[in-house]
């Protein structure tokens, strides 16, 4: 019998926008083992452009697994000159972070326009 | 109905199944319909208790059956002990356990233990030549809750 293919395939919902300032990844969904791949993929399609600066923007993900912050400390370990910061608030995202001390090696922020500001990058405003 | 919802209501409960992504998710969400319905903790101490669980199943999924031809099983036990406000979960597999290698801070994987040690009050591995079972305990929430919230 052949294998029905599954509807409810778990997947991200991630999207890109890009300014003179930065370049926002959004994701939304739950970043587990399964799912973490796909944000790899994008965060890898988003990075060899070479943007000067990224934020990661984590405030719709209902799940962060450990597998997923793999996801963002790669992004810190291979960020040549490139300003990097996270968008993470609220006990799914932020907390795991800061218990496991990585805040020390990106920023994170409540939210992308404190992010752009934090980061220095501000100019007139944020689209 | 009637029946699914007396399960979810239940003090203790539990799932078996093949030991992949998938079944890791599946459990997770069937944790937070739980614990959402039975238990009145608080949505940190929720997300807490959903991701030190899922790394004891993903680490089942990721370590234990790598010596095996194929995925065997992982079991998800659930237990609330009203009385004592307190939770407990077993992860359980048939498989080897793997000493985690020591993490630095910008290591890209190995957080999982670390991770789970830091989300429960208690985190035992017991490991045995026919499986490992990894219990997180958790308890007196209320004491945990953020200072600056309400004290319920």
């Amino acid at each position: 019998m052949m294998a029905q293919p599954d509807e409810s395939e778990p997947a991200l919902i991630v999207t890109e926008e890009y300014s003179d300032i930065a370049t926002v990844l959004t994701v939304a969904g739950d970043i587990d083992m399964m799912t973490a791949p796909q944000m790899q993929g994008r965060v890898d399609a988003v990075l060899s452009r070479r943007p000067s600066a990224l934020v990661i923007d984590l405030s719709d993900v209902a799940f962060l697994g450990s597998a997923g912050i793999g996801v963002l400390v790669q992004v810190h370990n291979d960020d040549r000159d490139m300003s990097f910061a996270v968008v993470a608030r609220g006990p799914a995202t932020s907390r795991p972070l800061h218990l496991l001390g990585l805040d020390k090696l990106f920023q994170i922020y409540p939210s992308v326009a404190d992010a752009i500001n934090g980061m220095g990058l501000a100019a007139d405003e944020v689209g | 109905m009637i029946e699914s919802a007396a399960a979810r209501n239940a003090e203790a409960w539990s799932h078996s199944g093949h030991a992949d992504g998938r079944a890791v998710a599946r459990f997770r969400e069937l944790l937070r319909a739980w614990l959402n319905d039975t238990v009145d903790i608080g949505a940190e101490r929720v997300c807490d208790i959903i991701l030190a669980t899922d790394e004891a199943l993903a680490n089942v999924v990721d370590h234990a059956y790598r010596d095996f031809s194929g995925a065997g099983v992982v079991t998800l036990d659930v237990s609330y002990t009203a009385t004592e406000a307190r939770i407990e979960i077993r992860v359980r597999d048939q498989g080897h356990w793997r000493a985690p290698e020591p993490t630095p801070i910008s290591a890209i994987r190995g957080r999982g233990l670390i991770l789970m040690r830091s989300l429960a009050n208690v985190c035992t591995v017991d490991g045995s030549a026919d499986g490992t079972t990894v219990s997180l305990t958790f308890h007196g929430w209320c004491q945990l809750e953020d200072s600056t919230k309400r004290f319920g």
